[in-house]
Parts: structure tokens; C-alpha cells; sequence
């Protein structure tokens, strides 16, 4: 018995020497676009976020952070997505707008809530943010415009320097491209469809945003998400070839809770 | 990885052809086994009780092809279960789990190898045994 017991260990760990060994080999491309891997990603995340912590308040009215949770489960669950795995952060700024971070991570900042007519407006523009992070654009972008070098340079780097104030303000700030924004809302269609939400107010706040470009307080959003008027109408043909019904959200008073 | 240590007595050609039986058993279920790893462990245990009052090479056999069998079970429900929640579950596609497939098919590979080379070979009166499941069938199987 004894023989057979170390010869069990002996294959056991044979076994892990050999999965361990596969597994180094990138068969799904899952470092990313280039070599980057999961780490590096998730720790330049963790790096923008302190960075944002330094900049901003954590918003704190649990009321309302509730609804953002139970949004972002809503839309996850109906989807096969995960809802753990993508971590909601919620900023305190009268800054309209909205982003995704590397290492799944998606900001909010309360401008955006309150600039949003009702919860399903806002789970639209969530349900965007989340249709780039299933597609992996935020890593695409920044592989494309800083490439791995500098990436795996970054994450070693502190909260506060200025190269990562600068690369947070270009991911906050600046768009997609714009086959990439369009993909993003297709995945949110098909997210805010399957979670029983209506695509139309994700039309109807983009649509307003576009109105508010000229205007004097301008959405920051708008800047990272442009021809919203074009994508309107885009949501509204698809939402026209629907025949579900939808309930609405959030029973509550939206208003209210954004005060 | 494969011994011919000699056996207690000679068998005769009745226990030889079931202890060869034995292996070609799990050999015809492995085809169906891969996607239902329950059905190679089916086919081989049914063989076993079958055989259990029969001559010791004959149930010392069968044990050893049905333990090989139980712990590919393991490795192949792995497979299937990992499979099953990478396309209808949560689960990603990963490196991970590509390089478990590829171990237990490589596994399942040798196994497959093995299992031919010791059905010819105890039809032949030939006494084989493997690396792990030998010393563990002669701790399960008495005379």
C-alpha cells in the first residue's frame, strides 16, 4: 500500500507538472493583445483607481449604491456574465460621465446618475461600459496607443505619478474608436434585452447627450462617446424590430434617490 | 511504467481470455467514454462483478483494469464538467483549461496504449502490471 500511495503522489504531481507546463502556452491569446498579461492588467487598474481615489470621493449614500448593485447583477446575471468578476465604482463628481478601467473594472461618477433621466438610462450606459469589457477594448486601446512596454513599465509605477494621472485622463477623456463604441452598444442591446430592460432609453439618453454638445454644461461623456445622434437612431431601429414588452426597473423614485 | 513480474501460479486459458477480457471491456467503451466518462466505468465494473468469483488472475486483473478505469473517470469528468461550464456556464475560455484537455486526452492516450498492450499480453499468460494501479489492486485483491 505503501508503494501504491508514493506512486499515486508521483502521478499526481506528474499530472500537475504536465497541466502547469500546458498551460504556459498562450492557446486563446488570453494575455491580450499582445504579451500583457492578467496581472499586469489588473494591477495598472488598481493603480488608476488609487489614482482616482486621490482625485475623488468614494460615493457613499448606500441607497444608491444599492440600485448601481443591483443594476449591474441584473445585467450580468440575464448575460452569462459574471457580476463578481466586473467591480463597480461609484465617484462622487458632478462630472457627467462614465468609463472602463483595465481589469474589469467600470467607473461611475454620480454627474451621471443624476444626468440620467431614470434607472433605465442609466442601465443602458452601464450595459454600454460592460459590452467593452466583454470585448476587451479598454486593453486593445491602451496596447494601441502606449503598447506593452510601457504598459508592464506602468504597472510598477505608484498612484499620483504623473504618468498615470495623465494615462486615466486619456482613458476618462477620450473615445473609443468608433467601431468599437458601436460594438459596445450592440452588446448592450443584446444585454438590456435579455435582462427584460428597454434598449429605447439607452437611445433616448445618448440621444440627449448629443443635444447638450453645444450646450454649456457638456456631458463628458459626449467627448468619449461621439456621434451619439447617429448611434440614437441606430438603438431606435433595433429597438423597433423588438416586439417584447418591458417592465420598468427601478419602482422607486429615481429622482429622489439622486438628491 | 508497465511490469511482467511472474505470478503466483499458471493460469489457465479460461482465466486468461476473461483477464484479457477484461481490458478489451474498457477498450470498446472508451470511444463513448471520452464525451460520457461514466459509460468506460460502467462497462468495466459490470465486467468485474461479473468475474468476482472467478480465479484470482481473472479478478486480479479485471480489478486493475477497473481501477485505471475509475480514476479516468475522474480526469475525463473533469474534462466534461469544465467543458460544460466554459460553454453553457460562466466559465472562460482559458489556457487552463485547453492545457487540462490536452493532459487528459494525452492520459486517456496512454491509457488507451497500455490497455492493448496488456490484453494481448494476458491472453498470451503473460502477468502485467502497472505503475499505481499494480500495487493498489494487489493491496484490494485477495487470493
Amino acid at each position: 500500500m505503501k508503494k501504491a500511495v508514493l506512486q499515486f503522489l508521483i502521478s499526481l504531481l506528474l499530472f500537475a507538472a504536465i497541466w502547469f507546463g500546458l498551460s504556459r502556452i498562450d492557446f486563446v491569446g488570453e494575455s491580450t493583445t499582445e504579451s500583457i498579461g492578467r496581472e499586469t492588467e489588473r494591477r495598472i487598474g488598481d493603480l488608476l483607481l488609487k489614482q482616482l481615489d486621490l482625485k475623488y470621493q468614494r460615493a457613499y449614500d448606500d441607497s444608491l449604491l444599492a440600485v448601481v448593485d443591483m443594476i449591474h447583477r441584473r445585467i450580468c446575471e440575464a448575460n452569462g456574465l459574471d457580476p463578481d468578476s466586473i467591480s463597480v465604482h461609484v465617484f462622487e463628481t458632478s462630472t457627467i460621465n462614465a468609463a472602463v478601467l483595465p481589469g474589469r473594472n467600470v467607473i461611475i461618477f454620480t454627474g451621471l446618475l443624476q444626468f440620467a433621466e431614470n434607472a433605465e438610462e442609466f442601465a443602458g450606459v452601464h450595459a454600454h461600459e460592460l459590452g467593452h469589457i466583454a470585448e476587451n477594448h479598454v486593453m486593445e486601446r491602451m496596447m494601441s496607443e502606449f503598447g506593452t512596454t510601457l504598459l508592464i513599465m506602468m504597472s510598477g509605477m505608484d498612484a499620483g505619478s504623473e504618468v498615470i494621472a495623465n494615462i486615466l485622463r486619456i482613458l476618462t477623456t477620450t473615445a473609443f474608436s468608433r467601431e468599437q463604441e458601436r460594438e459596445a452598444d450592440r452588446a448592450a442591446i443584446t444585454y438590456l434585452e435579455e435582462a427584460g430592460i428597454d434598449p429605447v432609453h439607452l437611445g433616448n439618453f445618448l440621444l440627449r447627450i448629443s443635444t447638450r454638445e453645444s450646450g454649456r454644461r457638456v456631458p463628458e461623456w459626449v467627448s468619449t462617446h461621439p456621434d451619439s445622434r447617429a448611434r440614437a437612431a441606430e438603438i431606435f431601429e433595433k429597438r423597433g424590430e423588438m416586439d417584447a414588452e418591458f417592465e420598468p426597473l427601478y419602482d422607486g423614485d429615481w429622482e429622489a434617490l439622486m438628491r | 511504467m508497465i511490469q511482467h513480474p511472474p505470478f503466483p501460479y499458471q493460469p489457465p486459458e479460461a482465466e486468461l481470455e476473461k483477464a484479457s477480457n477484461s481490458y478489451l471491456m474498457s477498450l470498446i467503451a472508451i470511444m463513448v467514454g471520452m464525451p460520457m466518462p461514466i459509460v468506460n466505468l460502467l462497462a468495466t465494473g459490470i465486467f468485474f462483478l461479473g468475474n468476482r468469483r472467478g480465479g484470482y488472475f481473472t479478478r486480479w486483473h479485471c480489478t486493475q483494469a477497473m481501477l485505471s478505469q475509475i480514476t479516468i473517470f475522474f480526469v475525463n469528468a473533469g474534462a466534461v464538467g469544465w467543458t460544460l461550464y466554459v460553454f453553457f456556464g460562466a466559465g472562460e475560455l482559458s489556457n487552463y483549461y485547453i492545457a487540462y484537455l490536452i493532459t487528459a486526452l494525452l492520459i486517456n492516450l496512454l491509457e488507451f496504449i497500455m490497455t492493448i498492450y496488456t490484453a494481448v499480453k494476458t491472453r498470451r499468460g503473460v502477468h502485467v502490471e502497472w505503475w499505481f494501479w499494480g500495487p493498489m489492486t494487489h493491496a484490494l485483491c485477495r487470493k
